[in-house]
């Protein structure tokens, strides 16, 4: 989910490892190529390549139907929220 | 989506180590078992990776060598297998959570009723032959350990592959991509645990029998000065002894065929079970009321150790078996087939 929202942008594994790290999920390389991979296969992400700088780097961003899962996680997590809160 | 053309050679490579750098035997050690149509993307975006996780290292700590940083970079990637069957989506274990309890379940229910008897049939045949008691008690032991072994080996390897047969499937439901109808509902279940329990033991027994029939010949536990004495008749080889194993191999078949179909007794499959069972029974019932079922030579030599001993007696305890285990079996299917 967190890798989903973070895709809004055009993104390459490290520099996508390493925001999720700042912004405090501390997510592995070991978990996070694979799981790009994965998201890809399944339509929720797609990727392009970019030879323009000194590495040729993968690029991942959002597809509609990756927009649409995050909104239906983000209102599934944002009512469990509310639920939690009513009960505290 | 293709990769572009590999491009220069990576730092990290230009080092001439012997046998490749560590990063680029990491890649290879990672991406060996990925599918060949992507490998070399997913290797070339994990080199990558890895030369950007070393960069982030030495910029961050100006004292670390580009060595250090490299094997820093690995060590937190961690074990290349475990990626690499992450990338594959390889399944990580033997026999998972939803078939474990009947695995289980059959693999004690085998080994405790299988092993007991076969052993105490060994040592029998054996205190018969006059064996000393030491020699019986080695003979059941290294049976009994052989027989573990075996079974075990064949009903993990059943299930294993009853594992990998059914992939997990991938819709867009179960992703969470559309909300979830009854007509995402399945088809009624592909199989019960029951069932599959059924199926195996029921396959596990027809090859330990099938196993039976042709280890009795070339290594009978009855030996006549040195020469081995094959408990039912070599002669029945010509014809009967064939025809028996292929029934056993159709009773298997059906075994099989019943448990994709869905695991539930129907009338008809009922109807099979009675015919698989009789084409099984026929061959032993005539047979065995013909008195053509046991070696004779072996009747004469056990007729030696033991006076007591009647051919005929022990064809009519055999064809007794035949009618009633067949009678059961059939009786057995008819009434779970009326239940449903």
């Amino acid at each position: 989910m967190a890798t989903l929202a973070t895709l809004s942008q055009p993104r390459y594994g490290y520099a996508l490892l390493e925001q999720l790290d700042s912004a405090g999920f501390a997510v592995e390389g070991n978990t996070l190529y694979p799981l790009l991979r994965r998201l890809e296969k399944q339509g929720l992400l797609t990727s392009e390549w970019n030879t323009d700088q000194a590495r040729p780097r993968k690029f991942y961003v959002r597809t509609n139907e990756g927009t649409a899962l995050l909104t239906a996680l983000l209102d599934e997590w944002q009512r469990l929220h509310a639920s939690i809160e009513k009960l505290r | 989506m293709t990769a572009p053309a590999p491009h220069d050679a990576p730092r990290s490579a230009r080092r001439g180590r012997r046998g490749g750098s560590p990063t680029e035997r990491y890649v290879y050690a990672a991406t060996r078992r990925v599918s060949e149509d992507q490998r070399e993307d997913v290797a070339l975006e994990l080199r990558t990776s890895i030369e950007d996780g070393i960069e982030a290292r030495t910029s961050a700590d100006p004292l670390l060598t580009p060595d250090e940083a490299e094997h820093l970079t690995l060590v937190e990637l961690g074990d290349p297998d475990q990626l690499s069957a992450q990338y594959t989506g390889a399944i990580q274990h033997l026999v998972g959570p939803e078939l474990y309890p009947t695995y289980v379940r059959v693999l004690r229910t085998l080994l405790i009723t299988v092993v007991p008897i076969a052993a105490l049939v060994i040592a029998a045949v054996d205190l018969i032959e006059g064996d000393h008691f030491g020699a019986v008690i080695g003979q059941a032991a290294w049976l009994t350990l052989t027989m573990i072994v075996q079974i075990s080996f064949w009903t993990t390897l059943a299930f294993a592959l009853t594992e990998r047969a059914n992939g997990p499937g991938k819709s867009r439901t179960s992703l969470g991509l559309d909300p979830w109808t009854p007509d995402d509902l399945p088809e009624i279940p592909h199989a019960s645990r029951a069932s599959l329990g059924e199926s195996v033991t029921t396959v596990v027994w027809l090859a330990i029998l099938g196993f039976l029939i042709i280890w009795q010949h070339y290594r009978s536990p009855v030996e006549d000065g040195g020469e081995r004495i094959p408990v039912l008749d070599p002669s029945l080889w010509s014809f009967w002894i064939p025809v028996i194993l292929g029934t056993l191999v159709l009773e298997a078949a059906f075994e099989v065929v019943k448990y994709r179909a869905g695991g539930t007794w129907t009338a008809r499959f009922a109807a099979v079970n009675t015919a698989t069972g009789a084409a099984f029974a026929a061959p032993v019932i005539w047979l065995a009321s013909q008195d053509m079922l046991l070696n004779p030579a072996l009747s004469s030599h056990i007729q030696e150790h033991w006076s007591g001993f009647d051919a005929g007696t022990t064809h009519t305890v055999i064809l007794a078996s035949a009618v009633a285990i067949w009678a059961f079996d059939a009786y057995d299917g008819w009434s779970k087939a009326l239940r449903h």
